[in-house]
Order: structure tokens, then sequence, then C-alpha cells
């Protein structure tokens, strides 16, 4: 069985590698970064159908499911998210509100809830960006991004398009 | 042109109509420091006025990260690009507006967006000005910084879209100034949004007409707030009326706001429009990035906003604020309330200033259970 699955590249690590767009950002320090719209994940039918279709839009060609990410999803990097099945329905819980404790499904518990929390990740640069991979992203090529600003962005950041002493404006 | 008087900019400037104010002005206070970008106004709009075919792209209402958010790419920056550095003195601007800078066989100084300009709405989310390093810890004003920016027409006093159409298809409506365009008379030609400094008027390519912001009209026609204005969660907004500053009444929340305690400043007032939302500063960005942004008023405003907590007044005031769907007209302060009015001074609404605080024991005899802090 794991010979076949080796074999197979839709399994395990192809459709469970994240592969997603990234781009300079400045708010966290640097080896650290953040990752926003974590929904719709890959799944293996999903990742057939980004194999298989012309389009090449990650769509489960028996359900319909579409991802956001040709393979992978926030998941592969912290299972922090999906909490792990050993939380089971026979698991003793407090309840979502009050002070009593119960035992048994309960959504808080059993299901997704919350943002995936941080992880250690490699990151490693599998292709350009933009289409066709040709070019810069059009507002980072006119200069109206953070790290591409252009004289025109960095004079409005300083304030510059007010000219005098600021003290004598008031 | 005409020469009318703006009061924002403290002195008198060119105007393609002659001054002509409306019997009673909408207006509205945001204040800046509350919002989260939730972009629940911005889809309280979407929802209810611009689901249809054409209208996609649209939001009359949109929230933006500043400095780096833009809808449209560049909106503010272009413009401030083509007026070229001004300057205030004392008080008044010096330099010149979108109407006196508008080059020749031109109404307004402007320029129309590219379609892809629009093509992402909420760029710039979260992208702070300067790098955070590791180890930073902030100051105010930060180092490193952004704020939300949310944005509607502002309905101006001085409206550019209305002085750009060449058919008159721009009206603002004598009863309360909203600023409409009459879908019978627009022919398309999109002059509105070229010259609407903050790029609120919009095209639908499949009616062939410009569309906006028409502050729900409906609504405010029975003193109701518009609808971004009751969704956001944030109760940063308030909507009502604004006097000229010479006839400011202290009672009237926009007025005590605006020309009172001039703690809520114009957004971009050197373009020349007398707009009519007027922001409280955020406290924590750079001053010389507000000036640019919101004219002299800025220090004055935070150092107001920053002492509100011993300030009963403005306190009071500002808990007003996402209260109650009703429009309110006056208000007044009584000891530890406050009250908003209507328009036969009744009251509508009454607000504490503090919320009461309960403090549950950890132990609870009764039970026999230690309570946690969870919910």
């Amino acid at each position: 069985m794991a010979q076949q699955r080796k074999r197979d590249p839709l399994f395990d690590y192809e459709f469970a590698r994240l592969l997603c767009r990234a781009r300079y950002y400045p708010g966290t320090p640097r080896g650290v970064t953040r990752m926003w719209f974590n929904m719709y994940g890959a799944t293996p039918g999903s990742v057939e159908g980004q194999a298989k279709r012309p389009d090449g839009l990650a769509k489960n060609p028996r359900t319909n499911y579409q991802a956001m990410f040709r393979s992978g999803s926030h998941q592969s990097a912290t299972r922090g998210w999906l909490k792990p099945t050993l939380m089971t329905d026979s698991l003793v819980r407090k309840n979502l509100f009050g002070q009593s404790v119960g035992k048994g499904f309960l959504s808080d518990v059993h299901c997704p809830t919350g943002a995936p929390r941080e992880a250690i990740v490699k990151i490693t640069r599998a292709e350009p960006g933009g289409f066709e991979g040709k070019g810069l992203w059009r507002p980072a090529s006119l200069g109206l991004r953070p790290r591409y600003e252009n004289e025109d962005m960095k004079k409005y950041l300083a304030g510059g398009f007010l000219s005098g002493d600021p003290k004598k404006r008031r | 042109m005409a020469r009318v008087h703006n009061w924002q900019i403290g002195r008198e400037m060119s105007y393609w109509y002659p001054e002509s104010r409306p019997k009673r002005q909408f207006a509205a206070v945001f204040d800046i420091n509350k919002c989260i970008a939730c972009q629940t106004c911005t889809l309280a709009c979407k929802t209810t006025w611009t689901s249809g075919k054409g209208q996609e792209y649209m939001l009359w209402n949109n929230v933006e990260s500043k400095p780096f958010g833009f809808y449209p790419l560049g909106w503010d920056l272009k413009l401030l690009k083509e007026l070229a550095p001004q300057h205030w003195e004392a008080g008044a601007y010096q330099g010149r507006t979108i109407f006196e800078a508008a080059p020749a066989g031109n109404r307004v100084l402007g320029w129309r967006p590219d379609d892809l300009d629009y093509a992402n709405p909420n760029v710039g989310e979260d992208d702070c000005a300067g790098q955070i390093e590791n180890g930073a810890s902030l100051q105010v004003p930060h180092m490193v910084w952004f704020f939300y920016l949310a944005r509607i027409c502002n309905h101006c006093s001085y409206p550019a879209c209305l002085a750009s159409c060449p058919r008159g298809a721009i009206y603002k409506r004598s009863e309360d100034g909203i600023v409409l365009i009459d879908q019978g008379r627009c022919r398309g030609y999109q002059e509105c949004v070229k010259a609407c400094p903050y790029k609120k008027t919009f095209f639908n390519s499949l009616t062939g007409t410009s569309e906006k912001c028409i502050a729900c009209f409906p609504k405010m026609e029975q003193g109701l707030q518009p609808q971004c204005f009751l969704n956001c969660i944030g109760k940063i907004r308030l909507a009502g009326w604004i006097s000229r500053p010479e006839k400011a009444q202290p009672d009237n929340p926009i007025d005590y706001l605006v020309h009172v305690r001039k703690v809520a400043l114009p957004l971009f007032p050197q373009f020349g429009l007398e707009p009519n939302v007027y922001y409280i500063p955020p406290v924590h960005a750079p001053l010389t990035f507000l000036h640019q942004m919101f004219g002299p008023g800025v220090d004055q405003a935070i150092k107001t906003y920053r002492a509100a907590a011993s300030d009963p007044d403005l306190a009071g005031l500002l808990g007003l604020f996402g209260c109650t769907e009703r429009v309110i007209l006056r208000w007044r302060r009584q000891g530890d309330s406050v009250a908003g009015l209507d328009d036969g001074r009744r009251e509508i609404v009454r607000v504490p200033m503090r919320e009461p605080i309960h403090i549950l024991p950890a132990f609870d005899a009764r039970y026999g259970v230690v309570r946690t802090n969870c919910p």
C-alpha cells in the first residue's frame, strides 16, 4: 500500500504540500510571516481536478468542491486547527456556556474553531508569480506597495504633499 | 467660475456654480480610532444598493488600510501629485484647490482610473509603513503604522462631480444636501468619475450611467441613519446635520464635534470640496501624514480626543455613536448618562457614561463550584 501511494503523485506529499502566492509583508519581523484567508484547503479530489482540467482549476471533478490552493492548505503547516481525533465522543469536557461539565460531542470542542496557530515552516520559491509567471504584481510595479515605493509614494508616506513649516499650518 | 466661501480652507475659492447652500446639510462623523476594518459597513451597503449587474465592482462604502490601501488604486496619491505640494498658513489654505488648478478647458483637476485600478479593492490591507524588527515595541505615535479609513461619498458642499457634469445630471438636494446622479439625464460621459477626488462615483457599464452613494436618502427622510452607520459593529459612525460654523449649535452632535470641539476633521480639505464626512484622526499615526490628509487641525483634534477620558461631555457624546438607528438631532449630558434627542427635544435614547461592572467571587458557595473566566 505504501509503495502504491509513493508512486501516485496525488497522494500524501503532493497533495498536502502547500503551494501559495507569497508577497512581501513588513508587519512581522524578518523570518516571521503570516497568512490570511485559509479556508478551502486542497483535497485529493481538488488536486486531481487541478492536474487534469485544461484550465487548471482546483475543482474536484466529482463533488465540485473548489480549493483556493493548487495543493495543501494552512493545515499543511500546523495541526492546531483541525483537532486531533483523540478528542472523541467519550471526552469529558466543560459545556460551552456555564460551569457544568459534560461528556460527548460539543461543537466548540470537536469542530474546527478559530484560526490555525503558528508553526515552524520552511519556505522555498516554487515558481515566479503573476500571469504566466511574468512581471511584478501591478500595484508593486506601479510603486504602490511596501518595499516597491516609487518617489511619489515615499513623498506621500512622509506627508510631503504639504509644504512649509508644520508649526505654521495650525 | 463663481467665487464661493469654503470655511474648511478659511477663504473664498473658485467654483463652477455660485454658492447655494441646502436648507440643511447631511453630515457624518467617523471615529477612525474605533474602526477595525471588519467591512460590515461595506457589506451592508453592498447588499442594500449594489448587488445588481454592472455594479459588481462598486463599493459605495469601502474601508481601506492607509497608507497602502487604495480603492481605486492610488486615488489620493495621484491627485496629490497632480496638485503638487501646497501649503497652509495659520489655518488658511494658501495653495490651489482642484477647481483652481483645473487645466484650461477643464472645470476640475482630476484623473480617470483605469479598469485595473479597481481590481484590488482591499490592496494594502494591514500593510504598515516601515518594517517591524525583531524585539520591536511600539510607542505613540507608532513608528510603524497604519490605520483604517472608512469612506463613503462626502456629499460635498462643492461637489466636483456636480461641477464637472456636462449634462447637469448631478444635483445636490436642497432639502438635505445629499448629492445624487439623475439616472435619466446621465449619459455616461464619466466626467464625474474623473472629477471626484475621492473616486466615489462609479460607472455602470451595463446601464451606461454612473452611480454613487445616496446616503440612504429613503432612510434619512424618515429620520433613520444609513445602512453603513446602523451596521457598524465598532459604533464608529454618527449621521446628522451640520450647520455653518457661525451658526454652530453645541447641542447638535455633529456641530459639537466639528465646530465646537474641532475634534472631527474633513478628508483632504485642500481639494476644496468642503466634504461633509468628518474624521476623528487616529492618535497613533504620524502627524505629517495626518496633516496631509486632514489639514492643520490634526494636532488639536488628537489632543482633545486623547483627553476625552477626563472630558465628560466629549466622552458622553462619543458614547452615543451607534446606539440607535434614529438620527440624533440634539444631545445632552445629565450626570453620568447622555441622551440623544429628536426634533422636538424628546429623548430617543439614553446611554450610561460607563457600563456597570459586576465582579463575581471565584468560588460560588451555592453550587460549590469554582468559576473560571471562560465564557
